[in-house]
């Protein structure tokens, strides 16, 4: 499926709805849902004193969006960038606020739907992502796709976790 | 085209509300802040006027001695809005020149009642 | 409730009026009674009760209608005014407040409140006596006053310029004032009409004092000023006796300067019939009445003593002149505020965004133009170019201007506080307020208030000592707080001045330890004993006290005003008082920058806080290798390199090499910034030229990354990060030890005890 093709399929946004992609060969899932779009990866500013998770920030029409880099967040490895490496913009409430953030996969797969009763409680054992990220695993012909809790991927510790650095830098002056 | 009122009070809420209630009844009006203001406002003719009494710069006593000496609006009714606890200036509007006045706190149904008698 | 336009309306304007009622309050606590400011506060009454009455808020006219029949005793003078009438019409300005607030989550009042200050109110209602308690009763208002005017002298004198009676005081030239200026100064504010020279205080040859002044002059001035305007001339000048009558004046008071003037009565009536202040027949007829009093046998003395009496209120008018003047143009300032548009403020910042983006693709545009033009000469491109960028630039002016508020407002606030404070804790304080004019960004001010209040709480308990105590170290038994704000480069200061018992540095010290903030062995300067007040845990527990003891330590004061892009100093002495300076960016939105890259990536410094540019000598270069200064002009310039600074800062140094190519270039361009006077260089790799950098905040997940404003656009459409250079300047001296470490430097001493007060 091509990635105009994926695009025009996000237009019709449903519950069940998930986005499937590649992660340093992983393949995850995050609900159609909290995705505002898709974007090719291009040039992004880096980000001095922040924790390595974050991949940089772009300009989306004139807003600075924070990009993260999961590969690096799940410790996948460094993922592959080439032409086919896109950013996934999505919108997460945290702590009732609506913060846009972009997430770097390796390849855009398929919109496919998964009802929520076919979401199969996380396996404690053998995940390489931690499990607390993790709303689910969806059963598919060659294996799983794990589908991401995106509220815990980018949930309040996460993205406090720059004032962390912060204040731990603070507390070493005292 | 409805009957033409000057609407004089320094409160902005009364304008907005009372302007809009007079509108809605038909009437087309011109709202002035405060006495200087409606007096700058007569170079129109009036079916009625009603007027706050107590204003900064210049009160409406102030306002209706200066109506009466208005060729355009010399005869038109004058509606005061006032309080009961200010009788004294109850009475000087009347001796001013003022036809009715209503007390305050009022609702505009009150004020549209007393204009279409005013003016029928 | 749901609230609609109309009760919004409804709202704001009473929370207005009820602004306007406070001061006003205050002011009659400050001057007694006064018809108009009265007037004033009776009206917020008025207006609210009867506004109230349209949306049918009963419970407000219920209340607001108690409030308004006191204050209409106090209009017609049956109940005194008083301070403690004042505090309970000032509960009861509160309590409208909340019933205001209340509306939207239909909330009516504390009820038992509510009956307290009923109850209060009407006491004071029936212990008004029958009769008036005015002294100046008769002098009524001449609108309400509807007996026609019998006393002659009530009428006004048709002249149409100011009448001035001077006679200036004997001291006049040896304090080296030249009455000359004094008439250049009165024909720049009109026209002098006349100017009669008074010789009859000239003494004879004998008596006469070389150097003394014997002169004097009734001017007619035709202006349109105001009064206080031609006697602020006067203001310096030693005046023995000074009368400025406005145009139409009453006949009383030309009445008054006769009689109040040395020179024979006859004599000056002629002579204001010279300037043309008065005619003759009208000098006729103020002379007749004058001489049918005194000869109806009309008692002297209490001639004498009415007369007196408006003297006095003459003589108190010129005194509070200059405190009044201030008021007149606080007034004014809201008088020209009442024809202005309000604007819903959302609308505001989409406009500003919207000039931001306009700012941006300018930048952008302009870019395109040189690149353009470089190849292609094309002048009238080039022209249209320049006009857009011109217009861009003033627009963004305006733009900005629109946010601009002064600061006057959330100051005249603390006179409230600073006055039921006091109360409470039986001080004598008094809030002195400058630079009130002082102009910053509106959500800078909307957020600045709650700092202020506490800073100020903080000073009335426990900066300003108890009068005894004061007059036993030998100050005056009323102690002052100064408010004061002003402009510096690019930044705004506002300082807390108290003329307190000071901050006990040994003390401060001794207290943190035992908290565990700090430890033992550290050593501190006096500042940084100071600066401790603003450590997390510090102020907490021991304050106790119900003024400034809520719950809320320093620590907090000191991040609201950092969220802002603010910083906060402290410096005392101990016996003399404590001054707090609160250092506020000037503008959050958009600002001139300096663009430099480090790493091919772009940061933008604040034009405004960049002291010079310079590209290092070798010898320098060299210099900078080996340490952490650079020696420039026979001064010593701590430097960093921020590439460095980033890296060390940074998480994870071995990442992100996917992405960056590494560079060995040697830097040897610095920018040397200064703030709060310390200089520092920061060493980048290019220095790329100015920019108009619009503002993005740093945003919920970059929020705690200090050293930076926020993010810029660029005109390439990447994002930059602007530096923020006073947190920049904190952090890195802040981070010395862990940052030289690292650079495995060592220390110098010299740096080690520089601080940034």
């Amino acid at each position: 499926m091509s990635l105009e093709e994926i695009v025009n399929e996000l237009a019709v946004t449903e519950q069940d709805q998930h986005l499937t992609f590649d992660l340093s060969g992983e393949e995850l899932a995050v609900p159609v849902m909290n995705i505002r779009e898709i974007i090719r990866f291009g040039k992004l500013t880096k980000m001095p004193m922040v924790p390595n998770f974050i991949e940089g920030v772009i300009n989306l029409r004139g807003n600075v969006v924070p990009v993260i880099n999961l590969a690096s967040k799940f410790a996948l490895g460094i993922n592959n960038n080439d032409k086919r490496t896109c950013i996934i913009i999505m919108e997460v409430d945290i702590e009732d606020e609506a913060v846009v953030m972009g997430i770097v996969v390796d390849k855009v797969l398929q919109v496919i739907e998964i009802p929520d009763d076919e979401i199969e409680p996380t396996p404690t054992l053998g995940a390489k992502i931690q499990t607390n990220f993790i709303k689910g695993m969806a059963k598919k012909e060659d294996g799983f796709t794990i589908i991401l809790d995106i509220s815990q991927v980018l949930s309040a510790e996460e993205v406090a976790i720059v004032s962390d650095i912060h204040k731990k830098s603070d507390k070493d002056d005292q | 085209m409805g009957k033409k009122i000057l609407f004089v009070d320094d409160s902005a809420s009364m304008r907005q509300v009372v302007g809009i209630a007079l509108k809605n009844a038909g009437y087309e009006v011109t709202t002035a802040v405060d006495g200087q203001d409606g007096v700058s406002k007569l170079s129109e003719r009036f079916a009625a006027i009603v007027s706050d009494l107590n204003m900064p710069n210049m009160n409406g006593i102030e306002m209706i001695k200066a109506i009466k000496q208005d060729a355009n609006n010399k005869f038109a009714p004058i509606i005061m809005l006032t309080t009961e606890s200010s009788d004294e200036m109850k009475k000087q509007g009347q001796a001013a020149g003022a036809k009715v006045w209503i007390v305050k706190p009022f609702k505009p149904d009150q004020l549209i009642g007393v204009l279409k008698k005013l003016l029928g | 409730m749901e609230i609609d336009e109309n009760i919004q309306i409804f709202i704001s304007e009473g929370e207005e009026l009820l602004q306007e009622m406070e001061e006003s309050l205050l002011e009659l606590e400050e001057s007694g009674n006064d018809d108009e400011v009265l007037n004033k506060i009776f009206r917020a009454a008025h207006t609210i009760k009867g506004s109230a009455g349209l949306f049918g808020f009963d419970y407000i006219i219920h209340f607001t209608h108690v409030v308004e029949n006191v204050l209409d005793d106090m209009r017609n003078c049956l109940i005194p005014t008083s301070s403690e009438l004042i505090t309970v019409l000032m509960r009861s300005r509160d309590y409208i407040i909340t019933l205001l607030d209340g509306i939207a989550d239909d909330f009516e009042g504390d009820k038992a409140e509510e009956e307290e200050l009923i109850n209060l109110l009407n006491a004071f209602k029936s212990s008004g006596a029958e009769s008036s308690v005015c002294e100046t009763e008769q002098i009524s208002d001449e609108s309400t006053s509807d007996n026609a005017a019998t006393d002659k002298s009530e009428e006004q004198a048709q002249t149409n310029h100011y009448h001035i009676s001077l006679r200036l005081g004997a001291d006049t030239f040896r304090m080296g004032f030249d009455p000359a200026s004094m008439f250049r100064q009165l024909s720049d504010l009109g026209e002098v009409k006349e100017a009669v020279f008074i010789p009859q205080n000239l003494p004879s040859l004998e008596n006469i004092d070389p150097e003394g002044c014997y002169l004097g002059w009734e001017i007619a001035l035709v202006s349109n000023v105001k009064k206080e305007e031609i006697s602020e001339i006067f203001q310096f000048v030693d005046v023995s006796q000074l009368t400025i009558l406005p145009p139409q004046s009453h006949f009383s008071d030309y009445k008054h300067l006769i009689e109040q003037l040395p020179e024979e009565e006859m004599a000056l009536g002629q002579i204001l019939i010279e300037t043309g202040s008065l005619t003759e027949n009208e000098l006729q007829s103020i002379l007749n009445e004058q001489k049918e009093k005194s000869d109806s046998g009309e008692s002297p003395s209490k001639h004498l003593t009415g007369d007196l009496l408006v003297e006095n209120q003459m003589v108190q008018k010129e005194v509070v002149e200059e405190a009044l003047n201030k008021q007149t143009k606080v007034r004014e300032q809201k008088q020209k505020a009442l024809t202005f548009v309000k604007v819903d403020s959302s609308k505001l910042d989409k406009l500003i965004n919207l000039v931001g983006e306009l700012v941006i693709n300018g930048a952008k545009l302009n870019q395109i133009t040189e690149d353009l033009v470089k190849t292609t000469a094309n002048e009238e491109l080039e022209e249209t170019m320049e006009g857009l960028t011109m217009s861009l630039e003033e627009l963004r002016e305006i733009a900005l201007g629109l946010r601009m508020v002064p600061i006057g407002m959330t100051f005249n606030r603390f006179h409230r506080v600073v006055r039921d404070t006091s109360k409470d804790l039986d001080k004598e304080i008094k809030l002195e307020i400058y630079g009130a004019e002082t102009e910053l960004d509106k959500t800078v001010i909307e957020k600045i208030g709650d700092p202020l209040m506490h800073l100020i709480r903080n000073s009335l308990d426990h900066g300003i000592e108890m009068p005894d105590v004061r007059q036993r170290a030998g100050k005056p038994s009323e102690g002052i707080i100064t408010l004061k704000a002003q402009h510096e480069a690019g930044y705004i200061t506002i300082q807390i001045l108290d003329d307190g018992k000071g901050l006990d540095p040994v003390a401060l010290r001794t207290k943190a330890i035992e908290k565990g903030i700090i430890d033992e062995s550290k050593k501190l300067s006096d500042q940084d004993c100071y600066n401790l007040i603003f450590a997390a845990g510090f102020s907490t527990a021991e304050q106790v006290s119900n003024i400034s003891g809520r719950g809320v330590g320093m620590d907090v004061v000191r991040r609201n005003i950092e969220s802002l892009r603010g910083s906060v100093y402290i410096d005392s002495e101990l016996g003399i008082g404590t001054t707090i300076t609160i250092q506020l960016p000037l503008t959050l939105a958009i600002i001139d920058g300096f663009n430099v890259s480090i790493d091919d990536e772009s940061y933008i410094f604040p034009l405004d806080m960049i002291h010079e540019c310079l590209t290092l000598t070798p010898a320098q270069i060299k210099e900078a290798t080996v340490q952490n200064y650079i020696t420039l002009r026979e001064d010593v310039l701590p430097i960093v390199h921020l590439k460095e600074y980033f890296d060390t800062n940074n998480e994870n140094n071995n990442y992100n090499t996917t992405y960056m190519r590494h560079h060995d270039r040697e830097r040897h361009n610095i920018v040397v910034v200064e703030f709060a006077n310390q200089k520092i260089g920061l060493i980048v790799d290019e220095l790329l030229g100015e920019v108009q950098a619009v503002i993005k905040p740093l945003g919920r997940v970059f929020k705690g990354l200090s050293g930076f404003a926020g993010f810029t656009i660029l005109g390439s459409g990447m994002v930059a990060l602007v530096l923020d250079i006073p947190s920049l300047i904190k952090e890195v001296v802040g981070n010395e030890h862990k940052y030289f470490d690292s650079l495995k430097q060592k220390s110098i001493s010299s740096r080690g005890n520089r601080n940034l007060h």
